[in-house]
């Protein structure tokens, strides 16, 4: 086996799907054996709030959530993991799931509403640490 | 063949096979063998691909229409 890879991404949207092409990337990429390192800043905080992921609406085309609930549907009939779901193979694979601290105090969202999986507050250092690590480095 | 697991990803979509390949491997201890059933096209590819990243062992990829098994030894 080759020396583990890694990858880090940082997800700053909670746009649904922004958050769905990174935790498709980091499942994906742990599915790999990669390393994967997850830092949620600015809205991307959201996406992992406690019923933040069922919030999510589309970047382009929500026409009032209707364009949201439209292609909720048609991920469904084509057995598209819902974001929930991705969260938690990304936690069965071993993601490493960081929530930004600077954007907890501003947005005035203490760990106790973030989802379990997210089980480290870090900052700018942590996220460095990996990304100076890593062979795939994404923002998104 | 001895075969230690078995799983279906019939009808899931990217990168969900990808991913309950690699959650089932997580189950087992070296040398067992994991059999794959699945249809997606692009992970019949990238299942093996992956394998060999994680540094297990694929024994074979059949298939049968639009239906792919692929049997994988865990290293």
């Amino acid at each position: 086996m080759a020396e583990t890879k890694s990858m880090s991404i940082i997800l700053h949207s909670n746009d649904l799907d922004k958050a769905m092409a990174a935790f498709i990337l980091a499942a994906g990429a742990a599915a790999k054996g990669m390393d994967v390192t997850m830092f949620f800043t600015f809205w991307g905080l959201f996406a992992v709030k406690k019923g933040g992921a069922d919030k999510s609406k589309l970047s382009k085309m929500n026409m009032g959530g209707l364009g949201t609930k439209m292609m909720k549907g048609v991920m469904k009939k084509n057995n598209v993991a819902t974001l929930t779901e991705l969260m938690s193979d990304c936690k069965d694979l071993g993601v490493r799931f960081v929530a930004c601290e600077m954007t907890m105090e501003l947005m005035n969202v203490p760990k106790e509403l973030l989802i379990s999986e997210v089980t480290e507050v870090g900052g700018v250092g942590t996220y460095l640490d990996a990304a100076s690590e890593g062979n795939v480095n994404l923002f998104i | 063949m001895k075969e230690d697991m078995r799983i279906s990803t019939q009808g899931l979509n990217c990168p969900k096979p990808l991913i309950e390949t690699r959650k089932a491997l997580r189950k087992l201890t070296k040398g067992q063998v994991l059999v794959v059933e699945g249809d997606h096209g692009v992970s019949k590819d990238e299942i093996p691909q992956a394998a060999a990243d994680t540094g297990d062992e694929v024994l074979s990829v059949e298939e049968k229409g639009s239906i792919w098994i692929i049997t994988i030894k865990k290293g």
